[in-house]
């Protein structure tokens, strides 16, 4: 079992790490518990395999791109008050966890196989450190035996 | 029959964001009764909390494991505490132990036997353990070796414990994390965010240290087999390490941060509106000012720039003392000592403001219901873009003004560290890593979306369609525009930023004091010093910068 924020956390982090921009990956992971409590958090890491492209808009349609951008993006301009149509092939599970904005409270059942996918996207934006970086870093001594 | 009127407090101009919200005058903050261990005292006292230890199983030397109930709002919540034998090389205090002296669950309800045994195997290893919605609360503790072995040894050898070194350490034991909303399987935040006296922010976390602080009370005098006096007891608060894991949150929760900078700011603007003071408030005053100025003389720290600000506010505070005499009697008086206050440096400023809040609870406390912020950054894609550009000349002028060619403003980066997964600062000019770096750098990113948007023209939503790289920057501007408080107004790469600053804001509204700094990015502290003890709760309100036996 995980919770909504660890849940949110982590896709954060692998949407950062599989390359979406922060805006996006943030509504990927607000998105993420949702997913999550109806089962769907696996096609998640169907789109973080896909290539980082924003999608054009031309003749009032959204087409192409990373489908999450490409939802973000059509949603945007529908609350803006543009007439825009969608086409993207996109999981209707996603599209909807994406517009819906409800919050939702953990925990939710993820499988293991599914996490340790999303746990690789994430160690992507991690820092392989040194002792150096680690001391300067931290900026903390060793001991605590005072 | 009509409604009866609203009756609105009268209130004085806020201060505004660019001045409050500067690292500078962030890393001078005081605790105050708007802090949130304040806010959960007094809510346990008005609720008639009782503690209950129902559990009690610790061998001679102090190892083993209790458990604490308490009833609040209708709900019962227990600290599961385990105390085991840790052998020193083992003791540091940085969040990337793996072992340590005493660990912590806050439990949601009353624990069975079976879920005691479930915590009391999985609680000592932290986050290598996994937990369940039932553990609100995760944290653990290191002994002071020092004072914890020569208290048991004065109370083995029936005597007190020396005075000056209890009023010294001032703790027996430091906590070294205290993790809430979801970590490691805990439950979310959600699971208590409408819960009474429990859905403020940090509340659970509060009720966890204050526990916990009662605990090492207990553990001391069960191994030393004695009472402790209660004077000494009352100054044994719980120290607390942090480091820069803790910096980022002000940046990724903008409302919230703003929420609890407006709460204090409209108390301070309220206050500032009263026409007279009483004598009793006046006398109030001159006495937490004098309480202040003995609250300094115990505080000595080691780092070179905490000390001489410490000495700073030594020297200022007996002018201050004089300016009070003078002005509390005259109309409008803190809005006067306010604009006298201005002769001092930001520290002595918001010593002054936290003292002069403490003698209003009538007037103020109810604002602390504020503190807490549901909401999130929200991007408005209907934003013309001459509108995104106006606010960012209004409101960014301190992000826009910046080189950010400059070595001097790009020279640090945030990133997390692959080994413990923790927020981490490095040095650009000098380290690899910063392709990887965290979004701190607000202050760049809002200058590079000012140079995106020159002669753009449209919306927000199209102009993040095209460029999805500026979404985040985008929803920075529009949030500050509704959220003024929520953004540290400097630069957060800049070689003159120091994390230790955000620490000690953060930390203030937790209601910590004696600010220990070990370095410019992680601090000792000391929370619920002087604090009411398990069976004090009746009178729990008065221990604003508490000193030493009083």
């Amino acid at each position: 079992m995980r919770s909504a924020n660890e849940i949110s956390a982590m896709v954060l982090k692998a949407a950062r790490g599989a390359g979406l921009p922060l805006g996006c990956a943030e509504e990927l992971a607000r998105a993420a518990p949702v997913l999550a409590s109806t089962g769907d958090l696996i096609c998640v890491t169907g789109v973080l395999e896909l290539a980082c492209e924003a999608p054009s808009f031309e003749q009032g349609v959204v087409k192409g791109g990373h489908p999450v951008q490409a939802v973000v993006a059509w949603q945007d301009l529908t609350a803006a008050g543009v007439k825009a149509k969608l086409e993207c092939d996109v999981e209707g599970a996603l599209l909807s966890a994406l517009c819906e904005r409800v919050s939702v409270v953990g925990p939710f059942e993820v499988d293991e196989t599914l996490w340790v996918n999303l746990s690789q996207f994430a160690a992507k934006m991690l820092v392989p450190e040194s002792e150096a970086s680690r001391l300067a870093g931290a900026g903390a001594g060793l001991s605590d035996n005072d | 029959m009509s409604a009866p009127e609203l009756e609105i407090a009268p209130q004085k101009a806020l201060r505004p964001p660019s001045s409050v919200m500067r690292l500078r005058r962030m890393g001078a903050m005081f605790p105050t009764r708007l802090s949130f261990l304040r806010t959960l005292m007094r809510d346990l006292s008005a609720n008639n909390v009782q503690v209950e230890r129902r559990v009690w199983r610790m061998d001679d030397a102090g190892f083993g494991h209790a458990v604490y109930s308490v009833s609040l709002g209708g709900y019962d919540y227990s600290l599961v505490a385990i105390s085991t034998d840790l052998p020193p090389d083992l003791r540091t205090d940085r969040v990337i132990a793996t072992a340590w002296d005493s660990a912590y669950v806050l439990y949601d309800g009353i624990p069975s036997e079976a879920e005691i045994a479930r915590i009391v195997a999985s609680a000592p290893k932290q986050e290598a353990a996994r937990f369940t919605e039932r553990d609100l609360v995760l944290s653990r503790a290191n002994k002071s070796v020092r004072l914890f072995q020569h208290v048991t040894d004065a109370l083995k050898s029936g005597v007190q414990p020396d005075e000056a070194m209890v009023r010294d350490v001032g703790y027996l034991m430091r906590t070294t994390a205290v993790y809430g909303n979801g970590k490691f399987g805990i439950a979310d935040r959600g699971h208590i965010a409408a819960r009474p006296c429990l859905g403020g922010p940090f509340a659970a976390e509060m009720l966890t240290v204050w526990l916990i602080r009662g605990f090492t009370h207990d553990l001391a005098e069960h191994v030393g087999g004695a009472a402790l006096d209660a004077k000494l007891k009352r100054h044994l608060g719980i120290g607390n390490s942090t480091g820069l894991g803790m910096a980022p949150f002000l940046v990724s929760h903008p409302r919230l941060l703003d929420s609890w900078m407006q709460v204090r700011e409209t108390a301070l603007a309220r206050i500032a509106a009263l026409p007279t003071l009483k004598s009793a408030q006046q006398a109030k005053i001159l006495d937490l000012a004098a309480r202040a100025g003995r609250h300094l003389n115990e505080w000595s720290v080691p780092d070179e720039i905490a000390a001489e600000r410490i000495a700073q506010l030594q020297r200022d505070w007996p002018a201050v003392q004089e300016m009070l005499a003078v002005k509390l009697a005259m109309p409008e008086p803190i809005s006067a000592i306010l604009d006298a206050a201005e002769q001092w440096f930001e520290d002595t400023q918001e010593l002054l403001i936290a003292l002069l809040l403490e003698p209003f609870g009538d007037l103020i406390d109810g604002l602390t219901e504020c503190m807490a912020n549901p909401y999130g950054a929200e991007l408005d894609p209907s934003m013309p873009i001459e509108d995104l550009k106006a606010l960012i000349k209004r409101d960014w002028d301190w992000a826009t003004a910046l080189d950010f060619e400059s070595k001097e403003e790009t020279a640090q980066f945030w990133y997390v560290s692959e080994a413990k997964q923790e927020p981490r600062l490095g040095l650009r000019h000098e380290e690899d890593g910063a392709k990887l770096e965290s979004p701190l750098d607000i202050a760049r990113q809002v200058a590079n979306l000012a140079t995106a948007l020159e002669g753009a023209q449209g919306i927000t939503a199209e102009l993040v369609l095209k460029r999805p790289d500026l979404r985040f920057a985008v929803r920075r501007v529009q949030t500050l525009a509704i959220a003024p408080y929520g953004e540290i107004r400097d630069n957060m790469i800049a070689d003159r930023c120091l994390p230790i600053d955000m620490l000690r804001c953060k930390l203030s509204f937790f209601g910590a004091a004696k600010f220990d700094p070990k370095s410019d990015r992680w601090t000792r502290i000391t929370l619920c010093q002087g604090a009411p003890l398990f069976d004090e709760l009746a009178s729990a309100d008065d221990w604003w910068l508490p000193c030493f036996g009083e």
